[in-house]
């Protein structure tokens, strides 16, 4: 006790404990890397399965912007507004089970990352665009290709993107329904990011609403349904001289010019990335100094 | 005697303050946009939790200048909170949590509950022996 009375004794003593306790939590939060599921031969068989059930494809014909077999329409375009580049990917399906989702590493985990185009590798995609890097949080639910995964709420008013088997789309809020009943009512994917953009046709996030999301221009990453098996993946540049970027308000604005119905955002800042035929099609970036990919946690694809 | 070293304590937490207030100002420049409120408001932990007490016992009279256990205490307490937002804006800037975070908060409360209880303890020996 006479030595903590000391000057200078208790403060080196606890700003050393101080130091590597933070030190510690910022490894933990960024660094160390935890594999909760390995996702399994079982787990990815089941979409496997549904590939098998779905028409054999005949030779696919593929531009530098489009793509298209008998199951897969895909055309990229890109648009320019609100003083930035907008990349659109407008998919018509034959079946939902073209639309997957994956982990980076095949891993459900926290710090297990790739790159959007090295995940893309890894699951033979057509087209892909960045999730909703799950792995950034502890809570939020993740169901992916018919699987729980993490069932906790993040949050009682946090707006998840559900994507149910007959290939439609629900923004629901996880205070109200628990990811077992999701499962049970047929959702195939939960993306839990948001907010929600667009609900059966309306826009859904003002202009100057406060969410806890950026209300600033952003690059920025979304996903939306237009009708049945016809859907929309945006990815829009931002940070740039090029292109500043998009708020979401603005987002939402261009998805209804679209015709989206039902619209979510997804991660964007540095995690943006659209990959289409080899290709990363968008500039991403974290500083807006260089160009290069994000690490990520998962994707959503077409494949 | 107790004025010049009630002085230096505010003068100390004062520069904790500006520092504290730079330090956010310039996260928050290069966050895009991506605002949170522990970073913004955490020079108001060594503003209000240091410079306003401590001014207060320097101009009130019969408040004792505080032992040295109870300012390691009081002075922990407030750098443990002031770290605790730090990282917690940080962390929400970059659009990640961490329950690790709640153990600032306990730490950094219990701390200056302790020593103000201790503190208060020695206010009433003193008025006591009065």
């Amino acid at each position: 006790m006479k030595l903590l009375n000391k000057p200078f004794i208790w403060a080196i003593c606890y700003s050393l404990i101080l130091i590597c306790f933070t030190s510690y939590v910022i490894l933990d939060v960024f660094v160390i890397p935890r594999a909760y599921v390995i996702v399994s031969d079982d787990t990815s068989s089941i979409a496997d399965q549904s590939d098998s059930s779905a028409n054999i494809t005949t030779a696919a014909n593929v531009t530098a912007t489009s793509y298209q077999d008998d199951n897969i329409s895909i055309t990229i375009t890109e648009y320019r507004k609100y003083d930035t580049s907008i990349y659109v990917a407008d998919i018509y399906l034959s079946s939902i089970d073209y639309l997957k989702t994956a982990f980076a590493n095949d891993t459900f985990g926290r710090n297990i990352t790739q790159k959007t185009s090295t995940i893309v590798a890894e699951n033979d995609a057509i087209l892909a665009i960045n999730g909703d890097f799950y792995g950034a949080q502890t809570k939020g639910y993740v169901i992916r290709n018919g699987v729980i995964y993490r069932s906790t709420v993040a949050d009682s008013t946090n707006e998840d993107l559900v994507i149910y088997e007959d290939g439609s789309f629900e923004i629901i809020t996880e205070g109200t329904i628990s990811a077992d009943e999701l499962l049970s009512n047929g959702a195939k994917q939960v993306l839990s990011f948001g907010p929600g953009l667009i609900d059966d046709g309306e826009i859904t996030v003002t202009s100057d609403a406060k969410v806890d999301k950026e209300l600033t221009s952003n690059p920025r990453t979304a996903i939306g349904m237009i009708d049945d098996l016809h859907y929309v993946m945006i990815v829009s540049d931002g940070r740039t001289t090029e292109s500043t970027g998009l708020s979401l308000y603005q987002l939402a604005d261009f998805m209804q010019s679209l015709g989206v119905t039902n619209g979510y955002n997804l991660d964007g800042g540095g995690s943006s990335t659209m990959y289409f035929n080899g290709e990363i099609v968008n500039n991403p970036t974290t500083t807006g100094q260089t160009i290069t990919e994000r690490s990520v946690s998962d994707i959503i694809y077409i494949g | 005697m107790k004025k010049r070293k009630i002085l230096k304590i505010i003068v100390t937490y004062l520069l904790l303050t500006l520092v504290c207030l730079l330090f956010s100002i310039i996260y928050e420049h290069f966050s895009h946009g991506v605002y949170s409120d522990y970073m913004v408001y955490m020079f108001a932990i060594p503003l209000f939790g240091g410079v306003l007490p401590f001014g207060v016992i320097g101009v009130v009279k019969f408040l004792p200048l505080p032992k040295r256990l109870v300012t390691n205490l009081y002075n922990s307490g407030i750098a443990t909170l002031t770290i605790g937002s730090c990282l917690s804006g940080a962390l929400a800037i970059y659009g990640t949590t961490s329950d690790l975070i709640l153990i600032y908060w306990f730490v950094g409360i219990s701390f200056l509950i302790l020593a103000m209880m201790i503190y208060l303890v020695n206010i009433t020996r003193i008025i006591k022996n009065i």
